[in-house]
């Protein structure tokens, strides 16, 4: 059925920005908009009238150029510059504007995970011990200290304290049988046997060392040394490094705040007492309080422009060298998962098991 | 020379450029509304144009917030026979 005309016209609009800020948002945006057009990371032309919108421009291409979009193939999250720490909902961004008395003085730059990201490890780490005897061992030491520096990671360490904490409550029959009991049990002996002694540098030297002879495995280390390429020089930006003489506050805020989302959760198979334990976990993550971010850098506004400049550069630096970083980690991941699947198909007894490994979202239902 | 030339210009128009953005983006930072806005531009010369934004900003509101037994899905659109100022 055709109804007869309206007699409404609406207004083309053209060259007109989807994104309008308060003067709240738009005096610190310039404050760093003009740092960033100093270090050469926003252009003159990415200018639309909006401080905010420039600072958008400039910084959404300095992800592009950082490899964001192979970032995003596997880890779920964002990095944004914003003015608070941790996330706010509408109602509550409305209520700190409406309460706010003057612009804020420090902006921040800000990573976080929606979701862990899957990982399971264990078929890739009997490919490589069949390469040698120390490489998952070394290649497993490099790549978490990699992924600390730019996350948390929930893998068998994390799970042992919790199977250890719900064990103390638990009789010795219902232990015995509990899932608990089994993240001990899961530990491959490559990894049970040599990761804990084997420290960061020599694991780093054996990867250079040993010649893998199968392509998957030259491709898992050429990556992994890229990825630790990237991080060289650079720490774990926790917010627990953020002085209060560098955010008054920071100290109460941080005593409320719960500990950050694991960015990734590395089992040795889906489903495993490993998954089991950060399902548990993830069930009450968030409950006591706001999740502290993965990665947060202060930029304090007011200080003078040679000094904001370096504090800008050095946040960008950071930012530049996760996401390169990530990008290479995303790539390990994928092999991984591939190596996983085939491991699947080469041992599944029943025909229509599922072979895809897991959404990357593990966390989801509790989000 | 000539190529020469062209590189010193266009060198110019950069810093000329940088120099425009970071006059606006200081006035931007002591809460003052930029001259170079082009919704700004386009305001005053049709004042009539903020209609267009209220009347859809309404329309998103309800869109957003289902209100007075209203429900999500119905048309918003203004009353039959209003004319919105074009805005381009």
């Amino acid at each position: 059925m055709i109804g007869l005309p309206l007699d409404v016209t609406f207004p083309g609009l053209k060259g007109i920005r989807w994104r309008y800020c308060t003067r709240w948002d738009e005096g610190p945006a310039a404050v760093v908009g003009m740092s960033l057009l100093r270090l050469a990371i926003c252009r003159p032309n990415d200018w639309s009238g909006s401080a905010v919108d420039f600072v958008a421009r400039g910084f959404g291409r300095f992800c592009s150029q950082n490899r964001a979009v192979d970032v995003k193939r596997v880890w779920v999250g964002d990095l944004r510059i914003t003015d608070s720490l941790f996330e706010l909902t509408d109602q509550e961004r409305n209520q700190v504007e409406a309460e706010r008395e003057c612009v804020t003085d420090h902006l921040y730059l800000v990573g976080d995970y929606e979701a862990a990201a899957s990982i399971p490890i264990g078929a890739t780490l009997a490919r490589l011990e069949a390469e040698h005897l120390l490489l998952p061992a070394a290649f497993y030491v490099v790549l978490t200290t990699n992924l600390y520096k730019w996350m948390r990671v929930y893998d068998y360490f994390d799970a042992q304290e919790h199977a250890e904490m719900w064990m103390e409550d638990l009789s010795d029959e219902e232990s015995e049988v509990s899932v608990y009991r089994k993240v001990d049990a899961e530990i491959p002996a490559c990894i049970k046997a040599r990761a804990k002694r084997l420290k960061y540098r020599r694991a780093r030297n054996l990867l250079g060392e040993i010649q893998p002879r199968t392509g998957v495995g030259r491709e898992l280390i050429r990556h992994l040394l890229e990825m630790d390429a990237h991080g060289q020089g650079h720490a774990h930006a926790w917010p627990g490094h953020i002085s209060e003489s560098e955010v008054p506050g920071i100290d109460d805020w941080l005593t409320d705040a719960e500990n950050s989302r694991p960015g990734c959760l590395i089992t040795w198979y889906e489903n495993d007492a490993i998954n089991a334990c950060f399902d548990e976990e993830a069930q009450h993550m968030g409950e006591n309080g706001p999740c502290q971010p993965n990665v947060a850098l202060p930029i304090r506004l007011d200080q003078p422009t040679k000094d904001l400049d370096e504090r800008v550069r050095r946040a960008f630096d950071h930012a530049g060298a996760m996401l390169q970083s990530l990008a290479s980690a995303a790539k390990i991941v994928e092999l991984i998962r591939d190596l996983y699947d085939e491991y699947l198909r080469e041992h599944r007894l029943e025909s229509g098991l599922p072979v895809e490994p897991g959404a990357a979202g593990v966390r989801e239902e509790q989000l | 020379m000539k190529h020469r030339k062209l590189a010193v210009a266009a060198c110019r128009t950069i810093d000329e450029d940088a120099t425009r953005v970071l006059r606006a983006l200081k006035q931007a930072s002591h809460g003052h509304v930029s001259a170079n806005d082009p919704i700004m531009e386009h305001l005053k010369q049709c004042p009539e144009a903020y209609k267009v934004g209220e009347i859809l900003g309404k329309a998103f509101d309800s869109l957003k917030y289902a209100q007075d037994g209203s429900e999500i899905g119905d048309r918003y659109l203004p009353p039959s026979g209003v004319v919105i100022p074009p805005l381009v």
